[in-house]
């Protein structure tokens, strides 16, 4: 029956190819999926990771980030030196660069790239953000067709991994940007022809909600240790799957050559792994956090003159011993066992292991603890004075909240489930509710209406890339965002901390730095952590060369991975 | 009148399995959803979550060979080497299946707090007759508890519809005019809305604070709101007709009141139609609460409705490891054949030319 199912869903991929291709040609193509259709492939306006993960193949940058060790190396410059303390930056490009369509790479490119599109006020660049430092962009010179200078009025430590950012070609984009109409420039309606890139593969055809297909750039620089040209690949294939699901499904039909699953998958897959040929390799905590936060906003509506918060809440929130008595009472193991199927981990501090050097294991930890909650709560003065299981507190007010989190997140809305309960354990009243994605973001970032959320954040390696969560003044700041002055004396603190280690050149200093600040969000527990998931990916046997991460994935190294003949 | 409908139905019942079934199944599932707490051996919310996924706990007759007391045996949760959840044996521990045994409390009926069940297995042990969710919580009692929502949102909701539909259709046919017209077309624009997505518009709306009950009811007030339009017109079609018939003209010539002409002949004669109407859009009720619990914006959690506990079912994974999570749809599946056949049976009964249709 299984041999019938497989033969019946061969004939659609196969007529999905269009024409019959010349044997051995096109055998050289890896097949992966994507949950959504990319939205644009400029990458300068791309934001969600469906368009980045294609971009990120087309345009490379002048560094790039080790997608195992998260280390800053280099790309399309060789090296680079800082001086004025960190204030200029100067790299040098490798020689003979060229774009697809064979013209010469320069640093006119890069400064075009970084002046005209980055820094352009007029273009709502998604990567001005790590450009910028304390309000300030940098000033670019060429200096000559290979080196160029970045030059900020503040020291700027983590710049070089800033520089990753793609390099864009100005003979083909500098019309646009004049005309001012670069934003819709390269949208997915463009002829994939006239796309010229600088990465490893160029753009052949995208069929709109069904796959996006790349084909090797004949251009590109690398060459692997024995002087091949890489990439390996000749065709990359992403297939537009929405549904986790339905990827598992084609990968076992042997449709997809790579996905990325989770615990609750493993069982299914785990079994078929010989029978299949391919394996299973867990590499680790995924990076990014899951949380629980609360809101800690004490700020009026300007327009209404009404507090967002009950001032009576708010006052919990912000007690500190409330929150550890929270972080005591949340069982992680069993929501490693129950939702990740024992393929977890927990976590205590906002840098997942996989996160890179910046990841400072022993800040405070809050293991499952109800009674130890429960006394905290008793010594804090939240009692059940009336008897009736819910506690008070000290002036009367029974405990009640209602913890939110966006549905359609089967794992968040099933951690934040048992969340409830074991807040419900202790004695809180505590409820629980699902609201639509954009609808919760519309709560955090502008009505900050809330109570309690179950919230995720991505992570890259360096911690200063989170500064809009971590700074008091940020918008991501969720507890108590866009703050005039740090309210709480622990917030200061961490502003200090983010202020000081940009501008810190010594690697080793800095990681004390955000240790110390790794440390300060571990007892002052603005964010509860919840555990990560084990990252998980399913590789098929006659790939080559895969070697998945958390920080990178599958694909950081994608020029060399490789299909072997069979 | 009624009566003879009635004796009408019950020998249809006799002469058509279909629906005797029919009537039968819909009779149990309210019986269960009136004695919830009684029916199920714990609490909605009752979690053991070393359990989590507990397979259908089988009843044991035979203990080494030898006839006993019904029992059920002690499993132990481990993982294997694929991370598969494995129930091991404990070996020598029987729970002996007992009826009427004490539990967890619940209020019965809204009115007292009891802690009586008709089965269970004590404290030491736990059955699943349907085995556990991902917390190790009885399915069973679950759709117990969730039969309470899912079987009543049909009937409330039916009924708000009705008081609105007759209403509005009524005046609006009765008086005719520039309030027929306003009756009218603000019917017209509530059908243009897509049902679906007005029910996901007024959802996004609710405060996130609101308790499960408040939800509940708030959100069969948006399915009957989407759900008066279609009847309120053809109320209004039945009334108009109704009124110009020699009857109503009699009893307008010997001076009756609107209120004495609308409720003795009007209603009652447009009756046939909307009893019909009633028992057929009642599983558009029942579906529409699912369809939005299953997409995470119904009844919440640790609260149970047929929806939200499908909600674990919606991956192909979870069905195919843990097949059970399913069952809830397969009440929902009974329900509304029960309801359906019903209704076309009293269709057949009361009404042979009408075209019903419902809307959700």
């Amino acid at each position: 029956m299984r041999r019938l199912l497989l033969l019946l869903a061969g004939i659609p991929a196969l007529s999905g190819c269009g024409l019959p291709e010349p044997t051995g040609e096109h055998r050289n193509r890896l097949v992966v999926s994507s949950v959504s259709p990319p939205r644009t492939f400029n990458p300068v306006v791309a934001r969600e990771t469906s368009s980045t993960d294609i971009t990120d193949r087309l345009f490379i940058g002048l560094t790039r980030s080790d997608g195992v060790t998260g280390e800053v190396l280099p790309y399309l410059a060789t090296e680079w030196e800082s001086s004025d303390g960190g204030r200029a930056w100067e790299f040098t490009l490798r020689e003979e660069l060229q774009w697809s369509d064979g013209e010469p790479l320069t640093a006119e490119d890069v400064k075009f790239t970084y002046d005209r599109l980055y820094l352009n006020p007029d273009i709502a660049a998604s990567g001005r953000d790590i450009l910028t430092v304390e309000g300030e962009t940098p000033e670019v010179t060429v200096l000559s067709d290979t080196r160029i200078r970045f030059e900020y009025s503040e020291p700027y430590a983590p710049f070089p991994r800033a520089a990753a950012l793609g390099i864009l070609p100005q003979h083909v984009l500098e019309d646009r940007v004049d005309a001012g109409t670069f934003e819709s420039a390269w949208g997915v309606g463009t002829d994939p022809s006239s796309i010229v890139v600088n990465g490893p593969f160029m753009l052949a055809e995208y069929r709109t909600g069904q796959r996006v297909v790349l084909e090797r750039n004949p251009h590109y620089f690398e060459r692997d240790e024995n002087g091949e040209s890489l990439p390996y690949l000749d065709r990359v294939q992403f297939e537009i799957v929405q549904n986790l699901d339905v990827q598992i499904q084609k990968f076992r039909l042997g449709e997809l050559d790579v996905i990325g699953v989770t615990g609750q998958y493993f069982p299914l897959l785990s079994p078929e792994r010989d029978r299949f040929d391919f394996r299973l390799e867990r590499v680790g905590p995924a990076t990014g956090t899951t949380f629980l936060a609360f809101n800690m906003n004490t700020g009026e509506d300007p327009e209404t003159g009404r507090p967002y918060l009950d001032p009576v809440k708010a006052a919990w929130f912000n007690d500190v011993e409330f929150r550890r008595a929270a972080s005591y009472a949340i069982d992680r193991e069993e929501i490693i066992r129950i939702v990740m199927n024992g393929l977890g981990h927990p976590m205590w501090g906002p840098l997942s292991p996989s996160q890179g050097p910046f990841h400072y294991p022993d800040v405070r930890r809050y293991p499952y603890d109800p009674d130890r909650a429960r006394q905290i709560l008793d010594e804090a003065g939240y009692i059940d004075r009336s008897g009736n299981g819910i506690r008070q507190d000290p002036d009367g007010n029974p405990i009640r909240f209602v913890i939110v989190t966006n549905a359609g997140s089967d794992t968040r809305v099933r951690m934040a489930q048992m969340v409830r309960r074991d807040l419900a354990d202790i004695g809180l009243d505590v409820g629980f509710n699902q609201i639509d994605f954009n609808a919760l973001v519309n709560q955090l970032s502008f009505t900050f209406d809330w109570e309690v959320v179950v919230m995720g954040l991505t992570g890259g390696p360096d911690p200063h890339f989170g500064s809009n969560v971590w700074l008091s003044s940020g918008g991501l700041h969720m507890w108590h965002p866009m703050q005039e002055e740090p309210q709480r004396p622990w917030e200061a603190e961490i502003d200090r901390i983010f202020v000081e280690a940009v501008r810190e050149a010594d690697d080793n200093r800095r990681r004390e730095l955000y240790s110390e600040w790794q440390e300060i969000v571990g007892e002052q527990l603005p964010f509860i952590y919840l555990p990560n998931e084990e990252m998980i990916f399913a590789i098929r046997d006659r790939l080559e060369n895969v070697e998945p991460a958390p920080l990178g994935g599958y694909m950081h190294n994608l020029e060399r991975i490789a299909v072997r003949d069979e | 009148m009624l009566r003879r409908r009635l004796r009408q139905f019950w020998d249809m019942c006799w002469t058509n399995g279909f629906l005797l079934s029919a009537v039968v199944c819909l009779t149990l599932l309210y019986l269960v959803a009136l004695f919830a707490g009684f029916v199920s051996p714990y609490h909605y919310d009752n979690e053991d979550r070393t359990r989590s996924y507990h397979p259908p706990t089988r009843i044991h007759v035979f203990d080494d060979g030898r006839l006993t007391r019904p029992h059920v045996r002690e499993y132990e949760l481990t993982f294997d080497e694929d991370y598969r959840r494995v129930f091991v044996p404990v070996e020598g521990v029987r729970h002996d299946l007992r009826l009427f045994v004490r539990g967890d409390t619940y209020s019965f009926l809204g009115l007292l707090e009891w802690d009586l069940h008709l089965f269970g297995v004590g404290e030491e042990g736990r059955i699943y007759l349907l085995g556990a969710d991902s917390r190790g919580r009885d399915l069973l009692s679950r759709i117990a508890y969730g039969a309470q929502v899912s079987m009543t949102i049909g009937l409330v909701g039916v009924a708000i519809a009705l008081l609105f539909g007759l209403l509005l259709g009524g005046i609006s046919g009765y008086y005719g005019g520039w309030i027929d017209t306003v009756i009218q077309r603000s019917t017209e624009i509530i059908m243009i809305i897509p049902g679906f997505f007005l029910l996901l518009a007024l959802r996004a709306a609710f405060p996130p604070d609101w308790d499960s009950i408040r939800v509940y009811f708030f959100i069969i007030v948006i399915l009957s709101f989407i759900g008066w339009a279609s009847l309120a017109r053809v109320i209004r079609g039945m009334v108009l007709s109704l009124r110009e018939k020699e009857f109503v003209a009699a009893a307008r010539v010997l001076g009756a009141p609107d209120r004495f002409i609308i409720t003795r002949h009007l209603i009652p004669n447009t009756a046939s139609y909307f009893v019909v109407y009633a028992s057929i859009s009642i599983p558009g009720y029942i579906l529409g609460e699912s369809a939005l619990s299953l997409l995470g914006l119904g009844i919440q959690d640790p609260h149970a409705s047929w929806g939200n506990l499908l909600q674990e079912a919606m991956s192909i994974t979870q069905i195919q490891l843990h097949p059970w999570i399913l069952l809830p749809g397969f009440f929902i599946f009974v329900a509304v054949m029960s309801f359906n056949i019903v209704g076309d049976a009293l269709r057949d009964l009361l009404d042979p030319q009408q075209e019903v249709t419902t809307t959700i």
